[in-house]
């Protein structure tokens, strides 16, 4: 037996970089597994900046959550690796592609769940090594911050609110790769609160969707509850304490009726609603005056909260009463999904040199702006730096 | 003759091992690691592939170790495993880690093979308990890995004259200090970290011919740490009659 002697140091994958930004069209296969969705998709971008799904394939695990309350990590890994290999078949079958045709595979390598995160994105590197394709690992958040370029041909710049059940922040897309993150919750993501909200008026999992149908016929002045932080200097978010608010009015209202729990939930959402504009309006005031342009800076809105109706026209209203753009991207594209990885994998390969090869780490926590002050605060996916 | 691209990152280790078709060759390589598998892997494979002079396009089969081990090492190899199937359409053959272990025990050995009737990996899984395989002295499997008590684990290192190692082998000498089997050496010297951890180099022995793996999902053979969440806040507000019902 011979032993290849360790010296063969492979160059890291990342020197398959080009220098230059690329001319032609490309094809990505994108790779997303960093909560409780398995999603690969194909997207094509084409030189002038637009793009296309030409598939898109999420499966979600929250059935297997659901007798816990909540997503567990291990029982999240686990259902990743067993359905990876089809939900990646079934991506390449819809777009009617193949690997050989692929230009770039694109993984999600944080943040989220770390047993999830290395099932995607080992599964990527090796189609990558065995296809001798560049492997771009992809930021999460930047995925998000950059899905209106592929939905609504939106390029930056534009302040996004990224609302879903792992995050909730400001972040001002100066350009791709280019991210300053305004503000950021103290606590609790938004998606968060509305799940522990859901969890308290035992509303079932996951929470969101449950609090929104449960408010519709509710008063939302009933409650006059916390707007946390409103009128505060720094731009950032809390809702633990709007969630503990809501917990001891229900334990006062008892025994609870249905009426109750619909002015409930109204009121909670009442009180997000005018916390969240506060805090955006304070962040795109400070965007406008970080970029110098007094020209109608959009808002973009994404992440899994964006489909709550009452936050959504609010802050259409509000975007109204500034005169900018809100762009909200359709909401299966809003949540977790592979499109956005393979788009945001898109972006990077046009503009030439990738980072992460074959040695790329997952990691649970990865700032998109790594510039970025660290916000210490706890949350579904721990601590959001 | 094939060619065929081995690899484990079960436990302690992460190694690959490449044999060539055209050679018929083995070109390995190894490093000892409790973490960094998942960074490792990968660039490992690309220079192990390089040096052997085999192309993807080229192999004929994956042949990986899917557990048990760390799940997450475990996940990490069925992950690259399933890439690269996918990538070309290759079918995979599987093997526990326990009894890659139990074959490098068996080369290890050489002539006092004779000595015993088979061997026993035992890996120490905490919690008063020890991942367990028994293979024959050629390395093919007498009892299929498992998750046993130390008391079960105990009963199975009695049950013939078995040679014994892992991290879990200490576990199951006696009260007396006595070791199971007819082992009379003193093992923790027979089993030094790097017998005691897989080597993906004993896979290629019968990947040939083994026949390939139907699902492939990793062995973990434990249930993850999860207990259906007891404490629902305000449970009983649903429970509760409705004030004006
Ligand atoms: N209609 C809705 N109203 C409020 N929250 C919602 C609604 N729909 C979904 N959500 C919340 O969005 C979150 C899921 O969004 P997603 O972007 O998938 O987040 P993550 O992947 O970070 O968990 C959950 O917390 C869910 O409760």
């Amino acid at each position: 037996m011979t032993s290849s002697a360790p010296i063969i140091q492979s160059p890291k994958t990342e020197c398959k970089a080009e220098r230059q930004p690329r001319k032609a069209a490309a094809l990505v296969l994108g790779v997303e597994t960093s909560c409780d969705e398995t999603a690969v998709a194909v997207v094509k971008r084409l030189p002038d900046g637009s793009g296309a799904i030409l598939s898109n394939v999420v499966r979600s695990q929250w059935e297997q959550h659901r007798p816990f309350g909540g997503v567990v990590p291990e029982i999240a890994a686990r259902a990743h690796i067993e359905c990876i290999s089809d939900i990646a078949s079934e991506a390449l079958k819809t777009a009617n592609t193949q690997l050989t045709d692929i230009d770039c595979i694109a993984a999600t390598a944080g943040p989220g769940l770390i047993g999830g995160l290395l099932v995607g994105l080992t599964f990527a590197k090796s189609i990558a090594l065995a296809h001798d394709k560049p492997l771009v690992a992809i930021n999460h958040l930047e995925a998000h911050a950059l899905t209106v370029g592929l939905t609504d041909s939106i390029r930056p710049p534009y302040l996004l609110l990224l609302v879903s059940g792992g995050h909730t922040q400001t972040v001002l897309v100066r350009d791709v790769a280019d991210y300053h993150r305004i503000g950021s919750t103290i606590d609790d993501a938004l998606g968060e609160a509305f799940d522990k909200t859901a969890k308290i008026l035992s509303l079932g999992f996951p929470g969101g969707p449950a609090v929104e149908a449960a408010a519709l016929n509710g008063d939302p002045q009933r409650f006059a509850f916390p707007r946390p932080l409103q009128g505060r200097k720094e731009p950032h978010f809390s809702f633990a304490g709007l969630k503990t608010a809501v917990r001891r009015e229900a334990e006062r209202q008892q025994p609870i009726n249905d009426q109750t729990i619909a002015d409930l939930t109204a009121s909670f959402e009442a009180a997000v609603c005018d916390s969240v504009i506060d805090r955006v309006k304070l962040a795109h005031r400070m965007a406008v005056v970080e970029i110098g342009e007094p020209d109608a800076l959009p808002i973009v809105v994404s992440g899994g909260v964006a489909a709550n109706k009452r936050l959504r026209s609010a802050l259409e209203k509000f975007a109204t009463t500034i005169d900018v753009p809100a762009i909200f991207p359709p909401i299966s594209l809003c949540t977790d999904n592979g499109a956005m990885i393979a788009w945001a994998g898109a972006e990077r390969f046009a503009r030439g040199p990738l980072a992460g090869g074959l040695d790329t780490s997952a990691r649970a926590r990865w700032p998109l702006d790594e510039s970025a002050a660290p916000i210490i605060g706890t949350g579904k996916h721990g601590p959001k730096a | 003759m094939m060619n065929i691209l081995a690899f484990d990152t079960c436990f302690d280790a992460c190694s690959v091992a490449v044999h060539s078709a055209e050679t018929g060759g083995i070109t390995t390589e190894r490093e000892l690691m409790r973490r960094g598998h998942a960074e490792v892997l990968l660039p490992m494979i690309e220079r192990t592939m390089k040096a052997a002079g085999v192309a993807f396009d080229r192999l004929d089969r994956i042949a990986v170790t899917h557990g048990p081990g760390t799940f997450t090492g475990a996940r990490v190899g069925m992950s690259a495993a399933l890439g690269a199937s996918f990538a070309h359409a290759l079918p995979v053959v599987t093997y526990s880690s326990l009894q890659c272990v139990a074959r490098a025990a068996i080369e290890a050995l050489g002539d006092e093979v004779t000595h015993f009737e088979g061997v026993l990996v035992a890996r120490d899984a905490k919690r008063d308990s020890v991942f367990v395989e028994v293979t024959d002295m050629a390395g093919d499997e007498l009892d299929a890995p498992a998750l046993l008590s130390v008391a079960d684990a105990r009963q199975v290192a009695r049950s013939r004259r078995l040679f014994a190692l892992g991290s879990g082998a200490p576990l199951l000498a006696g009260d007396d200090g006595a070791q199971p089997g007819g082992l009379t050496t003193d093992w923790p010297a027979q089993s030094p970290l790097g017998i005691a951890e897989p080597d993906a180099r004993f896979l290629l022995q019968d990947a040939a011919s083994r026949t390939p793996a139907q699902a492939l999902v990793p062995l973990y053979l434990r249930a993850p740490d999860a207990t259906p969440s007891s404490r629902l806040p305000l449970a009983r507000l649903v429970n509760l009659p409705a004030a004006d019902a």
